[in-house]
């Protein structure tokens, strides 16, 4: 019975290790050089000053909100789109073959190939701003508004976007070819339109793909650091490249600030975690 | 309560005719059943009457009114469906007040009716419940709560009883016609089930392979079926007799029978097991018992004789054994006589 229990646990038990020292090894030395010890650059002691020097710093407050803002605009559309494909996808006759392109093609291309095909498509020499000028819509190529390298980061959400929606939409389909189609009929046949049908019985239905998905989208976004890095504007920056650039100064000293950032990165992570079990324990039917 | 008039109704999906041709009626207040085998095509009838699926064909009235392009949320047609299909996500109480949300009833208005229809179905103090910790009958309860809520004009009940343990079905359905009969309710109720069907309604509607061989009231349905199909679908086991009919005389291997008004021909008789009598018979009886299935209120026997076989419904009174000789008797008046189909080929 008590081998039973275990028995999974010691399967996983190589790869936890792995994973598992990586990430608190990482994290434990994350923290002690953000708390001021790194003794390589002569630092010593704990001291929360790193911390309270960023917080002060409007750079570093303009990158946490620009973060929450790439994070939460590009999780929210590509959630919001991912619904709505999957609702196509469920009522489309031929779910194999859009399933296959879909969103199985994004899902497996990486994030830079991404910033790559949005850039060559939407830089002011990109294959769009010429289509339109060739078609006589603009007046000149750079009359496109800047779409990349752009202060509201529409570059790096469209990138997230085209990545997220695919896995929002294969997220929400499993779930909702799952829902019986009955249930919509009963919403209607107790006088719902076919709107308020959805959005009070099976948008609800959905909450154990939509707030995973989010959760997910949000987390990566908000951590990722080669899609900001590559195509996101210079000013502000999100946290990672902040970080980064922390990260790479070659006064060593500036290297608690960079790990302070990635502290608090990782506390927004735990508590997505924590909002994701809490949300996830709820819906028990 | 709406009186509830089908013209001509048709629906085929692809190349394939679910239905065809169908009309019948159902007085205000009244309870029909739309009794036939599975893959009648009764689930789509009762869907086309509440406005989820469109008929080709036809027209449906409610109180003379046409309906049929009239959306399922302003029909007033209410299902409850054989899997009942309660919201999961939300509490018996947001169930049944799901149709009065929808209908912007206010909300101090919408808790009273819920309170009644709980309180109507014997459900009170489960308002805060979940579907999934409620059993099938209650379930069943909360799902008629639900639509009785807003008050339709026409309630369309599919197998609500199919999914229930036999012995809560027969509470449910008495409980249901109970309900329907107090708030003279206009019902049309989908059944495969003879049995519920001669029991629970006022008039029955046979649908057999997709169009509708019958309707009249259960004793007439049960005892003047239309068709040799109708009898066969009402009634568990039955006897066939072949034989002919001359000059009004119906002569089969059981004895001679008069059948007045009868056209010459030949003709199956079909006669119930509760119509074939049987009593104690001496060395000289043709009748022997083959076997004894006792069911408690009654007892079936199969009885034999060198060209025939019987199938016989007797009271408990007197239990016969295997092997027993007996007389046997038919009552003949009760017997129907179906001409027999000509063969072309």
């Amino acid at each position: 019975m008590k081998s039973e229990k275990l028995r999974p646990y010691l399967m996983l038990a190589p790869v936890l290790l792995v994973e598992g020292w990586l990430i608190f090894a990482g994290i434990c030395t994350a923290l002690k050089q953000s708390l001021g010890h790194f003794p390589v650059a002569g630092l010593n002691g704990y001291s929360l000053k790193y911390y309270i020097a960023i917080l002060k710093k409007p750079d570093f407050l303009r990158s946490l909100a620009f973060s929450f803002y790439v994070a939460f605009v590009s999780s929210v559309l590509a959630v919001v789109l991912g619904i709505f494909l999957a609702v196509l996808l469920v009522h489309s006759p031929r779910k194999e073959n859009l399933s296959n392109y879909l969103y199985r093609l994004p899902i497996i291309v990486p994030h830079t190939i991404a910033v790559l095909l949005v850039l060559s498509m939407l830089s002011s020499s990109g294959i769009l701003p010429r289509l339109l000028y060739v078609l006589g819509m603009t007046d000149a190529e750079c009359a496109f508004p800047s779409l990349v390298f752009d202060k509201a980061g529409i570059g790096v959400i469209l990138t997230y976007l085209w990545k997220g929606a695919p896995f929002a939409t294969f997220m929400v389909y499993t779930i909702l070819k799952n829902i019986n189609p009955g249930l919509f009929e009963a919403a209607l046949n107790l006088g719902a339109s076919k709107w308020k049908a959805f959005f009070s019985v099976v948008l609800p239905l959905l909450k154990p793909a939509i707030i995973p998905s989010f959760l997910f989208l949000f987390a990566y976004a908000f951590g990722s650091w080669e899609v900001p890095y590559l195509i996101g504007p210079t000013y502000p920056r999100t946290l990672p490249v902040l970080a980064y650039t922390y990260y790479v100064s070659p006064e060593l000293s500036e290297r608690p600030y960079a790990m302070a950032v990635n502290i608090v990165m990782v506390a927004v992570s735990f508590l997505l975690i924590y909002i994701y079990s809490k949300q996830m324990t709820r819906a028990r039917w | 309560m709406a009186e509830v008039r089908v013209e001509n109704l048709s629906k085929a999906f692809g190349a394939e005719k679910i239905i065809s041709g169908i009309n019948f009626e159902v007085a205000s207040g009244q309870l029909l059943s739309l009794l036939g085998p599975s893959g009648a095509g009764k689930t789509t009838l009762l869907k086309i009457i509440a406005g989820l699926v469109r008929p080709d064909t036809g027209e449906i009235y409610f109180d003379d009114v046409p309906v049929v392009k009239v959306p399922p949320e302003k029909r007033g047609a209410v299902l409850v469906f054989q899997d009942y299909l309660l919201f999961p996500h939300m509490t018996v109480e947001q169930n049944v007040a799901f149709g009065l949300t929808m209908a912007g009833v206010p909300r101090d208005k919408r808790s009273k009716i819920v309170a009644e229809m709980l309180d109507l179905v014997n459900m009170k103090g489960y308002e805060h419940k979940y579907p999934y910790e409620l059993s099938g009958g209650q379930k069943q309860r909360v799902a008629l709560a639900r639509a009785l809520a807003v008050k339709p004009r026409v309630l369309l009940l599919d197998e609500p009883f199919s999914n229930l343990d036999p012995r809560l079905r027969e509470s449910m359905r008495e409980f249901t016609r109970d309900l329907q009969r107090r708030m003279e309710m206009t019902t049309i109720l989908v059944t495969h089930d003879w049995e519920e069907a001669l029991m629970m309604s006022d008039r029955i509607a046979v649908l057999i392979n997709g169009s509708i061989k019958q309707v009249g009231t259960p004793e007439e349905v049960y005892f003047r079926p239309a068709s040799l199909e109708v009898a066969e679908f009402l009634g568990e086991k039955k006897n066939y007799v072949e034989g002919r009919v001359k000059d009004g005389v119906f002569s089969c291997p059981l004895g001679n029978f008069p059948a007045p008004q009868t056209a010459d021909g030949d003709y199956t008789a079909l006669i119930r097991p509760e119509h074939v009598k049987i009593s104690q018979g001496g060395e000289t009886s043709d009748w022997t018992i083959y076997d004894v299935r006792f069911a408690g209120g009654c007892v079936y026997y199969r009885v034999v004789r060198k060209d025939l076989t019987l199938v016989c419904a007797a009271n408990n009174t007197e239990i016969y054994r295997q092997g027993d000789k007996v007389n046997v008797s038919v009552d003949f008046s009760k017997a129907m006589l179906f001409e027999k189909k000509k063969n072309f080929d």
